[in-house]
């Protein structure tokens, strides 16, 4: 029962990881808590079940939507915070010109495909290995090896490859890597491609997992995943995936032991405990500042 | 190499630079003086691309390249070694060099300008893995040379290369300026070390309230009895 309690934890809590990795790479390098992610989450979602109501194949479906995904988190910079950094506008206005961005995302997908909850079909088929006392279904295992695969390739990308080299440096100092000869907005739109893409992952894992997506699905879940970022400490990738366990493992208790309707309170009541100890979070710097 | 053209760049409402013009030919090296607010970190800042200038011109090896991005005039083999250094504190030594040589897609190049950055830093090697940001101050600003010098640029802009920096290791990098003006890099130093930076460079300019107010040899101007009393502490 405890065990069970604990996979199922971290089932979810492996695909709130991709939706913080989203929000930790943003922030390591803008400063900025991206708050249109979660509608980007849902876009991903539902985006790809609409191009699978189109027929042109599950597979290609999903490979399409990711993309977009993908292209729709590089356009949110293009188009509303990059002419913000190029006025040095306060960080506030970015905030809440992202939080704008969430709404203005969420309503266009309301207006395209409504707001009811729409089937969202099963990626794995049905099925379970039983371990000992624990029942692992096939959805799970496949959102488990997917989700760890992608983070692995994520972190690969930022700690083995040039344009990860030329991310890093831009979160340390941005004027430095532009002297560097770094094109720094390419390397952040870069980052929000990354982010777009494991967020429309993640919204497709998740949608198949309850078997539902619709077009407000991002706000809990993006909030949720914030919070894993956070709690985990918000610019490391590792703290992403610690965090996100941390939040899925706690509501899956949570759920269990005090009632379905603590689960989505239990994320934060965890995030504020721990940051009263541990303000950075589990494996955030001592302090993130500009030099 | 260098011509700026009646250069004006605004930081808000401060007028910063009011209408700069300077040379700097191949194989010089040209130092800048100056109190501060002279608008010598301005100048070299907006040759760089950091800041905009308002109006007026930069022209790099007989193209114009005032108000582009950054990254482009790094290409092109114009680099500024900033004040106060700037390096990444959190990357590795190796780290920071790589991304000095961020622009070179030559592997072999590359390996070629870690040897040469190793032969002149020999202290950077045996660092080579510790963090920039575990340096000491002098080691910090070789690391800043080196990664700026990674690319191979034509032309070098040090800006206040000697700050906060014992003497011992102020008069190795002067003779480091020596040394890379050798190997054909041109340099365009900015110091408030007037006088080391006289003894080190061809010519000088002497910024004032951001116009040129002298320029000249660096010998006439290291002689000349204005600048031996403001910028030279002597009578």
């Amino acid at each position: 029962m405890l065990l069970q309690q604990i996979m199922n934890g971290v089932t979810i809590g492996m695909t709130y990881a991709l939706i913080a990795v989203g929000y930790s790479l943003v922030f390591g390098i803008l400063r900025l808590v991206n708050f249109s992610h979660g509608s980007v989450y849902a876009f991903g979602a539902n985006s790809i079940l609409f191009l699978i109501s189109l027929n042109i194949g599950i597979i290609p479906a999903i490979l399409i939507g990711i993309l977009l995904t993908g292209i729709l988190g590089v356009l949110i910079d293009k188009t509303a915070l990059e002419p913000l950094r190029k006025k040095s506008a306060e960080g506030i206005t970015s905030l809440i010109t992202t939080i704008g961005v969430s709404s203005v995302i969420t309503n266009l997908l309301i207006a395209r495909l409504g707001s009811q909850k729409k089937a969202f079909p099963a990626l794995f088929p049905t099925g379970e290995i039983i371990v000992g006392s624990i029942k692992f279904t096939y959805t799970q295992i496949g959102m488990l090896v997917i989700s760890l695969a992608l983070l692995i390739c994520l972190l690969l990308i930022v700690e083995r490859t040039k344009i990860g080299l030329a991310m890093r440096a831009s979160e340390q100092n941005i004027t430095a890597a532009k002297l560097m000869g770094i094109n720094v907005n390419f390397v952040i739109s870069f980052t929000f491609f990354l982010g777009g893409m494991s967020a429309a992952i993640a919204g497709t894992l998740v949608s198949s997992y309850y078997n539902m997506a619709y077009p407000n699905m991002g706000y809990t879940a993006g909030l949720k995943a914030f919070a894993a970022a956070v709690l985990g400490g918000i610019g490391s990738l590792p703290g992403s995936l610690l965090g996100g366990l941390v939040v899925g493992i706690s509501e899956s208790f949570a759920a269990t032991v005090l009632g379905s309707e603590f689960r989505d309170s239990m994320a934060f009541i965890i995030l504020i405990c721990v940051l009263i100890i541990r303000p950075n979070g589990f494996l955030g710097k001592k302090s993130i500042k500009k030099v | 190499m260098l011509v700026i053209e009646n250069l004006h760049t605004y930081y808000g409402a401060i007028h910063a630079l009011k209408g700069i013009s300077l040379t700097v030919n191949d194989g010089e090296v040209v130092c800048l003086i100056g109190a501060n607010g002279a608008g010598k970190s301005t100048l070299v800042n907006t040759i760089s691309g950091l800041i905009h200038a308002r109006s007026g011109k930069v022209v790099f090896q007989d193209k114009e390249i005032t108000n582009l991005d950054a990254y482009k005039i790094v290409k092109m083999g114009l680099r500024l070694s900033p004040e106060g250094r700037e390096v990444f504190p959190d990357l590795t030594v190796e780290d920071n060099l790589r991304l000095g040589a961020y622009v070179s897609t030559d592997k072999k190049q590359i390996e070629d300008a870690y040897a040469r950055c190793y032969q002149l830093f020999p202290k950077l090697k045996e660092r080579r893995r510790q963090q920039a940001g575990t340096l000491s101050g002098g080691e910090q600003q070789m690391l800043a040379i080196g990664r700026a010098l990674m690319s191979e640029p034509k032309l070098l802009l040090l800006d206040e290369p000697s700050l906060g920096l014992a003497p011992n290791i102020v008069n190795q990098i002067f003779e480091l300026i020596i040394e890379i003006q050798k190997q054909g890099v041109t340099i365009l130093l900015i110091e408030q070390n007037a006088n080391m930076a006289l003894q080190v460079s061809n010519r000088a300019y002497v910024l004032e309230n951001g116009t040129v107010g002298m320029e000249g040899k660096a010998k006439d101007i290291a002689a000349d009895n204005r600048v031996r009393q403001i910028y030279l502490g002597l009578k």
